[in-house]
């Protein structure tokens, strides 16, 4: 089994998760439509932060000799991510 | 500035509301008529809570007898006694005390279990919690970590953040959400036009 998901703890994530996202939505919002449509917004923010964390471990811990390649690779990719998002803030809303 | 006309005026707070919410999760929204957002917390934080509880084999939630308890110095506090130095050796209870009731059994261990004087011998049961969340002993915990693959580590972890998202279900309670819902621009065609708003009020549908 890959070792990324022979750690029994990992399998237990998902319920933390959606009640995490569930419930501080609810103490946000009154309306079902908000709770519903925040929570999913965070289950896949910190899906995707957790996500990327894991995967980046594993691939650390799996070719640690190309750490510098692999770090200057991670490190562009949130550049990237930091310049498209920064640029959609700036962006100014449709009349 | 003066406050723009439209803008509703502050929602009354409700303590009562808040201290149902602290004893069970979502019973204050319950009472205020927000039942399904009252439902949602109940079952998400007692799931989570329990879960927790039995990720750890039921042996993460309770208050150590401070007097086995090496002696605890805070900063500023001095030398702790007490409830404090029971805190201090076992902080995840901080957290796991805003669950409610749920948390409540620990201190009646607590208060009620007459620890033994040879040290690492286990307490007597109590008479109708037995050993539930009363304080494990050392070799127990010992046995715990090396055996529980992580889960005893990750059980009072989830303890401990159900009872911190209580905090946010207690505050919803006392004050309602924390974004609140807008005023309607134009009440006469939003109320036609606004899917999920109450025609008689102009407020929007509530959980």
């Amino acid at each position: 089994m890959n070792p990324l998901f022979a750690i029994g703890i990992y399998w237990h994530l998902p319920i933390l998760l959606i009640t995490f996202s569930l419930v501080y939505s609810a103490t946000r919002h009154d309306r079902w439509d908000r709770i519903l449509a925040e929570s999913v917004g965070w289950m896949v923010r910190i899906a995707s932060f957790l996500g990327m964390i894991g995967v980046g471990l594993y691939v650390l811990s799996s070719y640690p000799a190309y750490w510098p390649y692999l770090t200057g690779a991670g490190g562009a990719i949130f550049l990237v991510y930091w310049w498209l998002t920064s640029r959609k803030q700036d962006t100014p809303p449709a009349a | 500035m003066p406050e723009s006309p439209s803008a509703s005026p502050p929602r009354p707070l409700d303590p009562l509301a808040a201290l149902l919410s602290y004893l069970l999760p979502g019973l204050g929204q319950v009472v205020q008529g927000r039942v399904g957002k009252g439902v949602l917390f109940f079952v998400c934080l007692y799931g989570l809570f329990f879960y927790g509880l039995t990720l750890g084999s039921m042996k993460n939630v309770w208050l150590p007898d401070p007097a086995s308890q090496p002696p605890a110095v805070a900063p500023i506090l001095g030398e702790l006694q007490g409830v404090s130095k029971a805190i201090y050796y076992r902080f995840q209870f901080l957290g796991q005390f805003w669950i409610g009731v749920a948390a409540w059994p620990a201190v009646v261990q607590y208060v009620q279990t007459d620890m033994p004087a040879e040290p690492g011998a286990a307490p007597r049961p109590h008479a109708i919690l037995g050993r539930y969340m009363q304080a494990p002993t050392e070799a127990e915990i010992n046995t715990l970590l090396r055996d529980g693959n992580k889960f005893w580590d990750l059980g009072w972890v989830y303890t401990v953040i159900a009872g911190a998202l209580n905090i946010l279900v207690i505050y919803d309670a006392l004050a309602g959400p924390v974004v609140r819902e807008e005023e309607e621009p134009d009440t006469a065609t939003s109320r036609k036009t606004t899917p999920g708003t109450d025609a008689a009020t102009g407020t929007e549908a509530r959980g």
